[in-house]
């Protein structure tokens, strides 16, 4: 009964989880975060690599293209070996597909998903629910939302998709429709609570009659991310979606809450405390506890008493600005939220933000130096931990918005952390 | 010390998607609007008289989401103190938030109180109290706690206990309490029950905020001086710990509270602290057992593990398995009020799945009304890992220790 880990880890977005995972098979495994990670909040698509800065378009075939973004010292990709990135991507697959959300893709190429506004955008893998959607597909498709549903235009998205189909000659004509949700006009639902209503049994037979109504040729029918919020429930209700339409049915993203992303964080969470993992969200790391270059412990901010856990490696992964890895962006002096550790700014306070919000913006690629196994670095480049390994949104030298590769990233990088961490340092070629 | 946290609200949505209730009611709006929205809004001259905040359970599980340290549960319960300075409390609120008064009375007339809560004419006068009739309300115990406790020859031990009792131990179910005595008592300490009130989480959930600080006001003045004395403050139940340890720094804003808090464990937790440090007695008898363990909300509030699941790994015989299914939806007092009944079976659901689906022997819990809502839930039987730590001990006891038992009984 002794409170000593193998591994902590520190965050519960893609890159916590990912790292738990990996870490979990050998040895002990805490993971400790301050709440529920960012996941709730996203589509739940895999993004590996969408763009190249600089070339307009969408990348078709990431591992072809990867190299464009390697040429960088600093990004995360160049001190991942690809061999673990494609690891990473299979234990993820295998991991949902135990969780019963399983993920598709299309042998190695980036697919065109619609994003809440009708805008493509490429995902790597996408959840069963989200997959049939593509939009660079030939089949038309009936886009259907809640007259309640507060964040979900289906006009506006289709209208923007169409736009896209005379522009690059993809895909097929889309059509919009809104069906009736009695009650809940005064407020309005989000996905969230749609998703809950979906529970109801009877509220499906209204949805499926009245899309029913609604349908022509159309071979799919796309709906808000309104299917569950857990595994079980989800596939149920996608089952009786398509068997009630006859159609193919998918589900395409929007504002949070994010029910693909809730069922995603839960089952994943759920699936880590099965491995023996223990899982402690709700408190802030406020240090740790430090030896001759090695973390032996961390400190948890826990009501009455701090919570002290000792550990052989330790995990970072507690994000970025949003996630309060990083801070002190409007104060102009950035730091690291846990260990203090020397942030890499890659511009002057006056350049760090572009005035254009839709323009790359330089803060983004701020992040913690790391050696190429992750290890936190001084500006010589001398390893400050040698049992620390940074992964995620911690890492500096990348946009995860300008290149598409948010989640590749985190997932690849929280995995190598694991596996570096439990093997202490060392992970065959 | 909470009012300015709201400006931490990031508006993430994260906590929505972590309430219970918003997770089974869509007319919830959730904890970010009840909370920190509506704790600019109810800052005005005129606070907005909606009935939103009645629907947070206080199970505080927005609050361990909250990727921004934004203390949701303690906003919202802010805000409902703030909406009762302008309308008037409900009944079950007032009455809801003096459970230990309650209690009083009912143990006086105990068993004829029970029986008049199951009588059939006394159900509309409880619906009109508002109070949900769709539940047997907890039944009180004539003989309570602290009045066996009191009779009872003081067992001098050169380690000492504070015991905080709760009102869900001294009145409805003595047993627990009497079970914590016996395995403090085992582990070679002297346990003392001084004079006290309920811990004031009652009243805090209700809006009656208060009542909670005269009650934090008063159980500081009994149990201050002995932790200055050198005691230890336990009790067996997760939500009076959490109260002791992170509302009363709260309420009361001073150093004596938060020295307090420094003091208390949940009995769990001292329990594991007293194993990694080699203290706990081992004279473990096996106890044969298929158990399911759920987890309270209150337990995980305390961030610090699940002290029960270790404690009972060491018990020879006993296979405990985690349900990991979430709230149990009672929450307290919550879903005793009538109109949160049915919000409160569907937060349950998950779990009365869950127990359902393991079929153990029976569920194991540390939290009393937890144990009330799975019982009902599913009619498997529910135990207090403090009886089961009894029943190892007694197992194994020499002579004198059976004798304890039996006197607890």
């Amino acid at each position: 009964m002794v409170n000593e880990f193998d591994v902590i880890v520190i965050g519960a977005g893609f890159a916590g989880l990912s790292a738990a995972t990996a870490a979990a098979n050998g040895g002990r495994v805490l993971l400790l975060a301050e709440g529920l990670g960012f996941i709730a909040d996203l589509p739940s698509t895999i993004e590996l690599m969408g763009y190249l800065p600089g070339r307009p378009g969408y990348v078709g075939r990431p591992w072809d293209e990867l190299a464009g973004l390697i040429q960088y010292r600093d990004h995360p990709y160049a001190k991942i070996p690809a061999r673990i990135l494609e690891q990473s991507l299979n234990m993820f697959v295998e991991t949902v597909s135990i969780m019963g959300l399983p993920y598709e893709g299309d042998q190695g190429q980036n697919t065109l998903l619609a994003g809440p506004a009708g805008v493509p955008r490429p995902a790597y893998l996408a959840p069963y629910t989200m997959a049939p959607g593509r939009v660079d597909d030939r089949s038309p498709a009936l886009v259907v939302g809640f007259d309640v549903h507060k964040d979900f235009y289906p006009e506006y998205l289709v209208a923007n998709l169409n736009r896209f189909r005379k522009v690059s000659g993809w895909g097929a004509e889309w059509r919009a429709a809104v069906i009736h949700v009695p009650g809940h006009a005064e407020r309005g639902l989000n996905s969230q609570e749609l998703a809950v209503l979906m529970r109801d049994p009877a509220f499906r037979r209204h949805v499926v009659a009245e899309i029913r109504e609604l349908l022509h040729s159309e071979a799919r029918v796309g709906l808000p991310p309104v299917f569950g919020l857990d595994a079980q429930g989800t596939r149920q209700v996608y089952q009786e979606l398509v068997d009630g339409l006859d159609r193919q049915v998918f589900e395409i993203p929007t504002l949070p809450p994010s029910p693909p992303g809730i069922r995603l964080a839960t089952e994943w969470l759920r699936y880590l405390r099965r491995m023996g993992v223990k899982v402690s969200l709700g408190f802030r790391v406020k240090g740790v506890t430090a030896e001759n270059g090695r973390v032996s412990g961390v400190i948890v901010n826990t009501p009455a008493r701090a919570g002290v856990h000792r550990c052989r490696s330790l995990v970072l992964a507690t994000g970025g600005f949003w996630g309060h890895g990083l801070s002190g962006l409007a104060a102009g002096e950035v730091r690291e939220s846990v260990l203090g550790l020397p942030v890499r700014l890659l511009a002057p306070p006056e350049a760090w933000g572009e005035d254009a919000v839709f323009r790359p913006q330089p803060f983004v690629r701020f992040g913690v130096a790391t050696n190429a196994h992750l290890q936190p670095v001084d500006e010589n480049g001398n390893t400050l931990y040698e049992n620390v390994f940074v992964a995620g949104r911690l890492l500096g030298g990348y946009d995860p918005y300008e290149e598409g590769c948010g989640e590749g990233v985190s997932l690849a990088s929280g995995y190598y952390a694991g596996m570096l961490a439990v093997s202490r340092g060392v992970v065959g070629e | 010390m909470v009012g300015n946290a709201l400006d931490q609200c990031l508006k993430c949505t994260i906590c929505n998607t972590a309430c219970p209730v918003a997770g089974v009611d869509p007319s919830f709006p959730g904890p970010k609007y009840a909370g920190p929205e509506l704790g600019r809004l109810i800052r005005g001259p005129e606070p907005p008289a909606d009935n939103v905040l009645d629907y947070c359970s206080n199970c505080r599980s927005c609050e361990l989401a909250c990727p921004s340290g934004v203390p949701i549960t303690s906003l919202i319960r802010a805000n409902k103190a703030a909406a009762y300075r302008h309308k008037r409390m409900p009944l079950a609120n007032r009455l809801f938030a003096r459970v230990d008064q309650l209690g009083r009375v009912a143990a006086v007339a105990a068993p004829l109180s029970n029986a008049v809560a199951r009588a059939w004419w006394a159900q509309p006068v409880l619906a009109r109290l508002g109070i949900s009739t769709g539940r047997p309300l907890p039944a009180y115990h004539r003989q309570t706690f602290r009045a066996w406790f009191s009779r009872r020859p003081v067992r001098p031990a050169p380690k000492r206990i504070a015991y905080f009792v709760g009102c869900y131990a001294n009145y409805n179910d003595p047993d627990v309490a009497k079970a914590t005595v016996a395995v403090l008592e085992h582990n070679g300490y002297q346990v003392l029950v001084p004079e006290q009130r309920c811990c004031g989480l009652p009243a805090l959930a209700n809006g009656d905020e208060d009542q909670a600080r005269k009650n934090a006001v008063f159980n500081l003045g009994q149990f201050l001086p002995l932790v200055e004395q050198g005691y230890e403050i336990v009790t067996a139940c997760p939500s009076c710990a959490l109260t002791l340890k992170r509302d009363y720094p709260e309420l009361l804003d001073n150093p004596e509270a938060a020295e307090l808090s420094r003091h208390v464990w949940e009995l769990g937790e001292f329990l594991r602290r007293l194993a990694e440090e080699g203290e706990l007695q081992s004279d473990f008898g096996k106890v044969p057992g298929r158990l399911a363990y759920h987890l309270p909300c209150h337990t995980r509030s305390q961030g610090m593990g699940e002290p029960w699941t270790d404690v009972l790994g060491q018990v020879p015989g006993l296979k405990v398995e985690a349900l990991d299914a979430g709230c149990c939806g009672l929450s307290g007092t919550y879903g005793f009020k009538a109109g949160h009944y049915e919000t409160s079976m569907a937060v349950g659901q998950r779990v009365f799945e869950a127990v359902n689906s393991v079929r153990p022997d029976a569920v194991v819990t540390e939290c009393g009304t937890c144990a009330m809502q799975i019982n009902h839930g599913t009619g498997v039987k529910v135990v207090h890992p403090a009886i089961l730590l009894r029943e190892a001990y007694s197992r194994r006891w020499p002579r004198g220790g059976e004798d304890a038992i039996r006197a607890s009984e």
